[in-house]
């Protein structure tokens, strides 16, 4: 099929209502994702951008516009996408196996023993399955929160701010490893984040979003050739380039404000 | 508007069960399904009621317990606070003290009835009964708010070279209220529990679990009715007005951090 | 839901506990560390042990109780308090090894722990059921929980005259007390626990098209199991109280009705070796609970 795999976010609105005021928080978002690209969302805090990633992932059923994947409208979570939240959350009282093996279904023992295994392994998380999340370290939840999100083979794994909690030498090296899942796994990746580096490093193109209510801004190609080499002259120029968006969007609400 | 309605369905959701029992009652009652020495009509209820305000007794007895409960909860909650603030100031007294205080805590509380009923027969058997039980919930309620006083403020404490006691009535006082607070409360509603208990393994000297005692062995079952419901409410009542100054002080402090 | 039952009791009960509870461990653990380094040199590693300060911590506890037994023993030899009243603690334990010997303390022990679980057992489980059902449904809520709540502010010893005359003087009657007292506090507990599941794991589950049944076995239950097992503590410590009770009233035989029979005979060592033997095994029982519930909750962090 040539849907397959591909995004279509059209003319999305969402509004919430809290108590007898209403919020805008999505105003009329359209944004087309190919299948295997990775997309970066970059916005100010509170613009809308993990409200998206549930809308496209399915927990907030009644929204208006459109969301297609694979040629239909959606409704609802379904396998074939997973999310890595903002925290973790992995179960406590599971090991990180069990944690992993969480959403598989249908399957059987040894199958889902195996997937379990090669998908720990996938994250480098490899001698870790008997132990469980308080003991683990942040980058360590983290890679099995992708993990479990990955073990049902989603065709899009929604990242929503997964590295936010980690330090900077940690987070290189995560955006190593989620290069190398997304390049063997052949997936979409649609990732939340703050680093604008981060997102240059890891994106085939960047999302800018404005705030109150959230809108599409501006979207920013980045087609460099990877691995991407952080200090090179073209990387930095998407990096101005992005910041840009943002320093625009901040005067004119410092203009607003005044 | 709206919000007027779903309350006023939800009252009517809640009262759909309690209703379902009323009309049961009062049908197999009037109908004679059941037995009436068994599950006595509403009317009998009403009646024992009436008989009883009529020639006293239901007033005298529940004074009598109202009074008894708070003596018990005076000396049991004075007694807690006094050993649980002890225990949450010195580290002394906490390793010496606590494994004795926890083994005791374990033994039943019915249990010490018929120790009680030795020592002193009677009334202040009955007031240490419940002074047992009601001391147990405030000696745990202070000593966790005492220690988990902040040690920010005791350092304050310590700059400002504050006596042992300026620290008690500065710090940990006002700091450990809302717990000692939550302490009295359960001990109140503890304390009509173990009252009713008190009156039933230590008859004398009248109170309204008494009058329920003796209904049951009158075979009086419309006064027990009446005994029980007035327990509850009183109780209900009595703890109510306990977790109402317990709101009322954490919202007030809640403002004093608001405006500070 | 909001029942007349104070359960926050118990988290109090845990804190004090496991203040004392470190303050052993560390007692012991700061030995065995030592055992390890010194295992060669005993007289050493005693001398060690001994001058800990957590052990000397420790050692401070057991000072109150000697003091007492030695008080006791002092007083009812030079007969300062009537002799019938306060018995020396040697003849309480006298008395004691008598009653293992003759297997009457056994019998009557059996006894009560059959009415305690299974009084337990049906109370308990209909708590968990209903506080499950509770809190699943919201409409099922707003139907039960203003019954319940009213059904509890009754406090617990009026039901006695009641259930005595609806179920006699024997078994059924304590069964029945007992199950009253275990219900309330799993009701409570398990509602309260399941209500408060975070959202967030929710969703997880929604991602992943749990189904309703799986949702409940696979998060909702495992996530409100310290909150469970609080209200099997607090079941089980009222169940416990309860039998005593019951059979401070109306029984033949158990630990309870020992108790009685020991006044009436004004054999008043037989009184307090129940009151022991009860308050001993109310503590064994919180403390293995206490185990159980460590093995279990390995995942919480500490
Ligand atoms: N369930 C809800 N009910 C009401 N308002 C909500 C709800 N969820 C989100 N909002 C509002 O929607 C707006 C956007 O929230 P969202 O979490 O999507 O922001 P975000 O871009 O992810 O922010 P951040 O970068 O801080 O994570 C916020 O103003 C928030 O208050
Ligand atoms: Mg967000």
């Amino acid at each position: 099929m040539t849907t397959n795999g591909a995004l279509h976010i059209r003319n999305v609105s969402k509004r919430y209502r809290v108590q007898d005021s209403e919020v805008h928080v999505l105003d009329n978002f359209s944004l087309s994702i190919k299948p295997g690209e990775f997309v970066s969302i970059v916005g100010l805090s509170g613009c809308g951008k993990t409200t998206l990633l549930r809308h496209i992932v399915g927990l907030e059923p009644e929204y208006d516009g459109d969301i297609i994947f694979n040629g239909s409208r959606l409704d609802g979570p379904g396998l074939d996408r997973g999310i890595v939240f903002q925290d973790h959350r992995l179960f406590p009282w599971l090991t990180v196996e069990k944690n992993v093996a969480l959403g598989l279904v249908g399957r059987s023992e040894k199958e889902k023993g195996k997937l379990v295994a090669s998908h720990l392994e996938l994250v480098g998380l490899k001698g870790f399955e008997k132990s469980y999340p308080h003991q683990l370290s942040g980058g360590m939840s983290q890679r099995a929160a992708i993990a479990r999100a990955l073990v049902n083979q989603p065709e899009i794994l929604l990242l929503d701010e997964p590295l936010g909690a980690l330090d900077a030498l940690t987070r290189m090296y995560m955006h190593r490893e989620i290069e190398r899942i997304w390049q063997e796994e052949k997936i979409t990746m649609i990732m939340v984040t703050h680093d604008v580096e981060e997102a240059v490093y890891l994106s085939d193109k960047i999302v800018v979003m404005s705030a109150k209510p959230g809108r599409l801004q501006k979207v920013i190609p980045v087609p460099l050739a990877r691995p991407r080499d952080r200090a090179s002259l073209d990387f930095v120029e998407v990096k101005e380039a992005v910041l840009e968006e943002f320093m625009l969007h901040t005067e004119h609400h410092f203009a607003y404000s005044i | 508007m709206k919000l007027k309605l779903d309350k006023i369905k939800r009252i009517a959701e809640g009262s759909l069960l309690p209703l379902a029992i009323l009309l049961f009652w009062y049908l197999s009652t009037s109908l004679q399904l059941v037995r009436r020495d068994f599950i006595p009509a509403p009317v009998d209820v009403v009646a024992a009621f009436n008989e009883t305000l009529h020639d006293g007794t239901f007033v005298l007895s529940l004074s009598k317990s109202v009074v008894r409960v708070l003596k018990g909860f005076f000396f049991g909650s004075a007694a807690g606070y006094l050993l649980g603030t002890l225990l949450g100031m010195s580290k002394t007294l906490e390793k010496m003290v606590t494994p004795l205080f926890n083994a005791i805590r374990q033994v039943p509380l019915p249990a010490w009835a018929p120790v009680l009923v030795l020592i002193s027969n009677g009334e202040p058997a009955q007031i240490v009964f419940i002074a047992i039980g009601a001391s147990y919930p405030v000696v745990l309620n202070t000593f966790e708010g005492i220690t988990s006083v902040r040690k920010e403020y005791l350092e304050v404490a310590n700059v400002y070279r504050f006596s042992r006691l300026k620290t008690y009535v500065k710090i940990f006082l006002p700091a450990s209220l809302p717990s000692v607070l939550t302490g009295l409360r359960i001990a109140m509603s503890i304390s009509w529990m173990s009252v009713v208990a008190a009156e039933i393994f230590m008859t004398s000297g009248g109170g309204i679990g008494e009058m329920m005692w003796s209904g049951r062995e009158l075979s009086r079952m419309d006064i027990v009715f009446v005994c029980i419901a007035a327990i509850s409410l009183a109780g209900f009542t009595m703890t109510a007005l306990m977790r109402r100054v317990e709101r009322n002080y954490s919202l007030w402090r809640l403002t004093m951090k608001q405006s500070a | 839901m909001n029942l007349n039952h104070n359960y926050q009791e118990l988290r109090l009960v845990k804190f004090f506990h496991r203040r004392s509870a470190i303050l052993l461990s560390r007692a012991t653990s700061g030995a065995k560390e030592q055992q390890r380094q010194t295992e060669w040199k005993w007289g050493e590693h005693l001398s060690r042990i001994l001058n800990t300060q957590n052990f000397r911590g420790a050692l401070l506890g057991l000072v109150l109780p000697v003091v007492i037994v030695v008080f006791l023993e002092v007083v009812t030899a030079y007969e300062v308090f009537p002799p019938q009243l306060v018995i020396a603690p040697h003849r309480v334990l006298a008395t004691f090894i008598e009653l293992l010997g003759t297997g009457e303390l056994q019998s009557n022990f059996q006894i009560s722990m059959f009415r305690v679980l299974s009084g337990f057992l049906v109370g308990a489980s209909l708590g968990f059921a209903l506080g499950t059902l509770t809190a699943l449904f919201s409409r099922a809520e707003r139907i039960i929980s203003p019954l319940l709540t009213c059904i509890s502010q009754v406090p617990l010893f009026g039901w006695v005259p009641l259930l005595m005359l609806w179920f006699g003087i024997g078994e059924s009657f304590k069964v029945v007390f007992i199950a009253f007292g275990a219900f309330f506090p799993m009701l409570i507990n398990t509602f309260e626990g399941i209500r408060g599941v975070p959202g967030s794991y929710i969703e997880v589950a929604r991602t992943f098209g749990f189904s309703k049944v799986k949702l409940l076995r696979q998060v909702l239950l495992p996530a409100a199991v310290p909150s469970i097992f609080t209200g099997i503590k607090l079941a089980l410590g009222m169940s416990w109280m309860l039998v005593v009770g019951a059979e401070l009233i109306a029984a033949g035989e158990g630990v309870g009705f020992m108790i009685v029979w020991g006044r009436q005979l004004m054999q008043m060592d037989i009184v307090y070796v129940g009151i022991f033997v009860v308050g001993i095994v109310g503590y064994l029982m919180y403390l293995s609970l206490n185990a159980v519930e460590t093995s279990l909750m390995r995942w919480h962090r500490r």
